[in-house]
């Protein structure tokens, strides 16, 4: 069953049905690890999740739908795995903004001056469509993302993938926006990048180089 | 004025209207006169575009068993 009212999907978590947990197990899973393991690490997320869901479902009948169900839970996800972290006497594990892989990153695409130092090319796609086409692309836009830094990953997926807003993000990463911001903008600038060498490529092959 | 660079560091924020006036404008301009970073913007922006059409990656299956296993294993043991 697909749950598109969410009071419906609601009463029906209550009832506990087994249909309603799947859809929310399903639709929620992925982005609540990902909140899981940017703030407290990739060993303890799963427990963290599995912990958090717990605490989802006890709180439910206390939900006052001031945000939607997804943005509650996120939140409830960071408040576990913050006091997962304390109890194990771990600092949040936030990530440091100025990281050297970012920094040598963006030296690669622009010279001392401003300039670029390789201009983007040419795509040939020229619309979302004409990418979602081309199957390999996608391959190559979801395994970026899964190879990126955990607080990368949270903020991309949040934001782009599940429609999230900034405000939202923030609130539940515990990040300022200008921290949103900068971390939202790496991981953006990797995908196209990951496009740009796919694109660049396949230039270099049609002009039999 | 804004340098490519100081420019492709603010292309996210403007493609998400997430800008003062201010800065707005100096985007502006750099974009009127700056060929490669308008290149770059509709090419970010295309880039956004898609993952906002992507699905999310459904968690493995095995997994949502194991999760919904707990959580109805939870419930059983709360009413009685």
């Amino acid at each position: 069953m697909d749950y598109e009212d969410e009071e419906v999907l609601i009463n029906d978590l209550l009832a506990g049905k087994e249909l309603a947990y799947r859809h929310v197990v399903k639709t929620n899973q992925n982005s609540m690890l990902y909140v899981a393991r940017s703030i407290a690490g990739t060993s303890i997320a799963e427990e963290v999740v599995q912990d958090a869901w717990i605490s989802i479902i006890k709180a439910l009948p206390k939900f006052e739908r001031r945000s939607s169900l997804k943005t509650w839970s996120l939140r409830i996800v960071r408040n576990t795995a913050i006091t997962r972290l304390q109890k194990e006497s771990r600092s949040v594990a936030v990530g440091d903004i100025n990281d050297l892989e970012a920094v040598s990153h963006s030296m690669d695409k622009f010279q001392a001056n401003g300039n670029w130092s390789s201009p983007p090319s040419h795509w040939d796609i020229a619309s979302p469509e004409a990418l979602l086409a081309n199957n390999e692309l996608i391959t190559i836009i979801y395994s970026t993302i899964k190879r990126l830094p955990p607080n990368q990953q949270a903020i991309i997926s949040l934001s782009d993938l599940e429609a999230i807003s900034m405000d939202d993000i923030c609130n539940i990463l515990d990040i300022s926006n200008s921290n949103a911001r900068v971390l939202l903008h790496r991981a953006r600038t990797k995908v196209w990048q990951a496009i740009e060498n796919y694109e660049g490529s396949e230039n270099v092959e049609l002009q039999g180089i | 004025m804004l340098n490519c660079k100081e420019f492709s560091q603010l292309a996210s924020a403007h493609i998400d209207g997430d800008l003062s006036i201010y800065m707005r404008m100096k985007i502006r301009t750099h974009m009127f006169m700056c060929h490669d970073c308008r290149k770059f913007v509709n090419q970010l922006r295309l880039s956004i575009r898609t993952l906002n059409r992507l699905k999310s990656v459904e968690p493995k299956e095995s997994d949502v068993e194991k999760q919904v296993k707990i959580l109805m294993e939870y419930e059983k043991n709360k009413t009685v």
